[in-house]
């Protein structure tokens, strides 16, 4: 083989590759991906009372004496509506 | 006619047997000690030697239903402290082992949360338990801080969850056998915890003791037997289900107020 040959074939080979990792290359899209995934978990912490939702000065029901099905269920509304998950009622 | 009166009669004691085992109790805390209750019983516990660091503690009570009835902090006489001083992290913990014990006990066996530890192992038949009901952190850090130990303690009357498997949980059951709640107690080894747990309990009124029918498996003494463990399920009534020590003199404490399984020797 001739040294020009090889070096034109170099150099196709070479384009080719490049091809190829542009192709894969998917750092254009992982960025966006991340964003929309902080979005979500900033959406949910918003809403879901875990770090926004609750207010400090809450105090629970008085248990100087014992207490009732009635203040026990009305506390637990309380942290219910926070972010209603049916399922834990 | 006699007949018919007899079978009637029958059924009436089967159904009435029937609902003394069945019984639901109501979500509240009526049966439970009230927060001044349960202060004054773990006040009197901890300025007991336990074995442990004597320090401040937490107790924590919830009922059949999961739900927090009290949450009490005090002041264990050794520190000098003016105001209870428990470790922060140790509240939520006291109210874990009393959903702990109140999860896994019932009319057939009642769980310290001590004899949790061992099967809850890598290898052990009930490994993972730990992570199977997970604290509801709205519950558990909700409110004003300040309140925290108080009777209106922002988990009143709240389901925080949480599986702990070491010393400090026990259930309370009532005269009828029928587990009505449990209690938690933290804040100095888990070994004296179970200690302070177990002298609590007892200055509370409405534990009755547990059922000492034939058949109930009853695993509230912690057990520090440990290279004598068995692995298995039967023999582990008498000789598993174990604690390690915690380096003081828990396990001599306990001894003396019997919340120790005493190896055979």
């Amino acid at each position: 083989m001739k040294i020009s040959s090889y070096f034109s074939c170099s150099k196709w080979l070479l384009l080719a590759a490049s091809l190829f990792l542009a192709a894969c290359d998917n750092s254009t899209t992982v960025p966006s991906a991340e964003d929309e995934m902080e979005a979500v978990t900033k959406a949910f912490d918003d809403e879901s009372g875990v770090v926004n939702g609750l207010e400090d000065t809450y105090v629970g029901p008085d248990s100087s004496v014992p207490l009732t099905e009635a203040q026990i269920t009305e506390a637990q509304e309380g942290v219910d509506s926070v972010d209603a998950p049916e399922s834990i009622l | 006619m006699k007949k018919n009166i007899r079978s009637l009669a029958i059924a009436s004691v089967l159904l009435s047997s029937s609902a003394a085992v069945v019984a639901a109790p109501n979500n509240d805390c009526k049966s439970l000690p009230s927060h001044s209750e349960l202060q004054t019983a773990l006040t009197a516990a901890i300025q007991e030697s336990n074995g442990g660091l004597d320090f401040d503690m937490w107790a924590t009570v919830v009922n059949r239903y999961g739900a927090v009835c009290a949450v009490v902090k005090a002041i264990n006489k050794a520190t000098g402290n003016e105001e209870a001083d428990p470790w922060p992290g140790s509240r939520v913990i006291s109210a874990q082992k009393a959903n702990t014990s109140n999860s896994f006990s019932n009319r057939q066996v009642s769980w310290s949360s001590a004899s949790l530890y061992g099967v809850s192992q890598p290898g052990g038949s009930l490994f993972g338990l730990q992570e199977s009901n997970p604290v509801d952190p709205r519950a558990a850090y909700r409110g004003n801080a300040k309140h925290y130990g108080e009777s209106n303690d922002p988990l009143n009357g709240l389901k925080v969850g949480g599986i702990n498997v070491f010393g400090g949980g026990l259930a309370i059951y009532d005269a009828e056998g029928n587990v009505i709640g449990a209690l938690g107690v933290s804040g100095d080894t888990s070994c004296a915890d179970h200690n302070v747990a177990w002298r609590t309990r007892a200055g509370l009124s409405q534990h009755v003791g547990a059922p000492t029918t034939e058949g109930f498996v009853n695993l509230e003494k912690i057990n520090y037997n440990v290279a004598n463990a068995s692995k298995t399920i039967g023999e582990a009534k008498t000789n598993g289900f174990t604690h390690p020590l915690c380096g003081f003199s828990e396990d001599t404490v306990g001894k003396t107020i019997g919340s120790v399984v005493v190896p055979a020797t």
